[in-house]
């Protein structure tokens, strides 16, 4: 904001310092990392690599190699180390951190506290352990190679069909993926050079001339903003900013339009017949009708209602599966030393210890038809939901808290089921417009 | 005696003439002995007379004298030769201790005296007989879909079994001989259902108890089953050994050497 160059490399937060302190002046309060106040980019790069390939010309030191000032700036008497302080470890020469002065700084607590330098490893000592890591390398890259071959033969030459097929080829491609992938990380780990180096950074916060250089650009850009002097556009400003938050309210009265909804898809199902039409069959999945007669004492039947095949009289279908799903609806016959408990106003929905009910729990959806016979209890398999088909599918355990419906079904004079119209309530779990 | 062998026996030795004689016994029994299966192919009533001197020995401490029923046992009056030969044949009956569930168990009679216990109940009164199941007949993609739609809640996809309430069970398909599986569909057994000839034909009972017979033996060319039970094994090996193995590599690569 103060329009100083970009060139400068001056930092971001200090537009106020000086043009000259870009060499001298330090602050004895900073500790200078590569990158600030006026390093070019060689020098600032030069914190890792640049030494590393100094120290592998056999020990030139460039001169921003050369030890920087040291201070002794924090209270405790920590040395504060900088970049320039570093001989980078290269540990293929058996080389291992070094402190200032050279000394090795292997286990040496307050360099930094927090680091535990490692050390040499074996395969830097020992040519011979180093040989052996190179066999390991070997190794697995060859497993790579033989498995990558295995995988594109077993590919065409394999029967798919056969029970060795995927495992055989999910294997070596496996190994061919991770051979490679382990070879080059041991290489890595074991092979490469190991450098430890340690980077302090300048603590985290701002000079206090910078914080008040700050504060006083806000106060002046609020100020030059105009709000005191330009009243009208200070009140249109307000205006348009209010009348544009009136748009808040469109997607809250969208939302309020769904609540009134009838949510007939959601109330009625398959098995709902229009005025005039004749009673809906039931049908298995295969489209035949169930008769009086066709389940024994103690069976269990899947039917859906059944639509007239277009172009035919007696041949009916399914409906399709979009629809289907909500109408399915369990035909259980009870064995004959079972008897339906007696609801009020619903003494025509069974016939001769035929009961019908929805197939869809209302706990979550789940099909109900774990029907155990001599219990005469229906299990969901998702939730453990129990209902007893004695007593209007009224759940007796599990998490359900509504009976399946029951659709009323009849026999019609040619000896087919059928039904006499749609759930009385909604089926499948709850939701929030069920009332 | 201290007789003398001489070259020329005066008579045939005592242990020839014995041997003759077995031989001959022999012939003569094999030819005019009764014949047992003949018999009870000719005398239908001889097995339920057998089957009833087993049932009162074996099972009507449970089920009654007269198979009628009770407290500890339900009647038998009119559950046909198949429930008899299902049960008793799989072991499940006679029950060895009261449980949830009945168990497939070593069969305590052999064939015979099952075919006995079945003509004996059968003839109490009429009810399923032994279906004659045949798998040349049966359809096995068919079979497939009707056991998925019929059988596959609670015996679960591959047949393996599955649990239902208060300690029962729907058993492992795996050890059902075809027959066993037609007898239990048309007998409903414990808590299964009871699946007629008018809900599931006969075409159905083979094809289904075809795909049965698949499972035992599936391709699995994906490999290992795993038990064919699905997604809980299945999540086990890739959360073990996947995840596990992952988490293992990562704890390796970042590792120190020294």
């Amino acid at each position: 904001m103060t329009g100083k160059p970009r060139g400068d490399h001056q930092p971001e937060g200090s537009p106020d310092l000086p043009a000259g302190g870009s060499t001298g002046g330090h602050d004895p309060n900073t500790r200078r990392v590569a990158g600030h106040e006026g390093e070019t980019a060689a020098q600032a790069t030069g914190s890792v690599i640049g030494r590393l390939r100094n120290a592998k010309g056999g020990g030139e030191r460039s001169e921003d190699d050369q030890p920087r000032e040291r201070e002794d700036a924090m209270a405790g008497g920590r040395r504060a180390i900088t970049d320039g302080d570093y001989r980078p470890t290269d540990s293929s020469r058996g080389e291992h951190a070094r402190g200032p002065s050279g000394e090795s700084m292997v286990g040496r607590r307050g360099l930094a506290d927090d680091v535990d330098f490692q050390g040499p490893r074996p395969e830097d000592v020992d040519r011979r352990r180093e040989r052996r890591s190179e066999l390991v390398v070997f190794f697995w890259f060859v497993v790579s190679i033989i498995a990558t071959f295995v995988f594109v033969i077993m590919n065409f030459a394999g029967n798919s069909h056969k029970q060795y097929y995927t495992p055989v080829l999910g294997v070596s491609l496996a190994f061919a993926v991770s051979g490679l992938g382990i070879g080059l990380i041991h290489w890595a780990k074991r092979l490469m050079p190991d450098e430890e180096a340690v980077q302090e950074r300048e603590p985290h916060h701002s000079k206090p001339e910078e914080l008040e250089a700050t504060q006083a650009t806000f106060i002046k850009g609020l100020d030059e903003f105009g709000f005191g002097k330009r009243p009208l556009l200070r009140r249109t400003l307000l205006a348009a900013g209010g009348a544009l938050g009136l748009i808040a309210v469109v997607p809250v009265l969208n939302f309020g339009k769904l609540v009134g909804r009838s949510h007939s898809d959601l109330k009625e199902t398959a098995w709902k017949t229009q005025p005039g039409e004749p009673p809906k069959r039931l049908v298995t999945q295969d489209g035949i009708p169930v008769r009086l007669g066709d389940l024994a004492g103690g069976a269990l039947l899947t039917v859906f209602p059944g639509e007239l095949k277009p172009g035919s009289t007696d041949e009916y279908e399914v409906p399709e599966v979009q629809t289907k799903a909500d109408s399915t609806v369990i035909l259980i016959r009870l064995r004959s030393d079972q008897q339906l408990k007696p609801v009020p106003g619903r003494e025509n929905w069974t016939y001769d210890n035929h009961v019908a009910y929805s197939k869809i729990c209302t706990h979550a959806g789940c099909p109900v038809s774990l029907y155990e016979q001599q219990t005469h209890h229906l299990l969901c398999p998702c939730h453990q939901s129990v209902f007893d088909v004695l007593d209007h599918a009224r759940p007796i355990f599990g998490p359900a808290a509504r009976p399946l419906p029951q659709l009323a079904i009849e026999v019609d004079e040619q000896g087919y089921f059928v039904a006499r119209g749609d759930f009385p309530e909604p089926v499948g779990p709850s939701f929030w417009e069920r009332g | 005696m201290t007789a003398v062998r001489s070259a020329r026996p005066r008579r045939l030795p005592t242990t020839f003439l014995l041997l003759l004689a077995l031989i001959a016994l022999a012939v003569l029994w094999a030819a005019f002995a009764p014949k047992s299966s003949a018999a009870e192919a000719e005398d239908p009533n001889l097995a339920v007379r057998e089957g009833r001197a087993l049932f009162l020995v074996g099972c009507s401490s449970c089920h009654g004298l007269g198979a009628q029923g009770g407290n500890q046992a339900p009647s038998l009056i009119g559950v046909g030769a198949a429930a008899v030969d299902f049960q008793v044949g799989t072991g499940r009956m006679p029950l060895a201790a009261p449980a949830a569930q009945a168990a497939r168990k070593t069969p305590l009679y052999n064939e015979t005296q099952i075919r006995q216990l079945s003509a004996y109940v059968d003839s109490l009164a009429p009810g399923p007989a032994i279906p004659t199941v045949n798998l040349a007949d049966g359809d096995l993609a068919y079979g497939g879909e009707l056991f998925r739609t019929n059988c596959a809640q609670c015996h679960q996809a591959a047949g393996q079994g599955g649990a239902l309430t208060n300690g029962k069970y729907a058993p492992n398909l795996g050890q059902a001989t075809p027959t066993q599986i037609g007898e239990a569909m048309r007998t409903g057994p414990e808590s299964m259902p009871v699946f007629s000839p008018g809900q599931l034909n006969d075409h159905q009972v083979n094809s289904i108890a075809k795909y049965v017979e698949f499972l035992k033996t599936p391709n699995d060319p994906g490999g290992h089953p795993i038990g064919t039970y699905g997604p809980v094994p299945e999540g086990l090996v890739a959360w073990l050994v996947g995840i596990g193995g992952l988490v293992v590599a990562t704890l390796w690569i970042g590792s120190r050497i020294t």
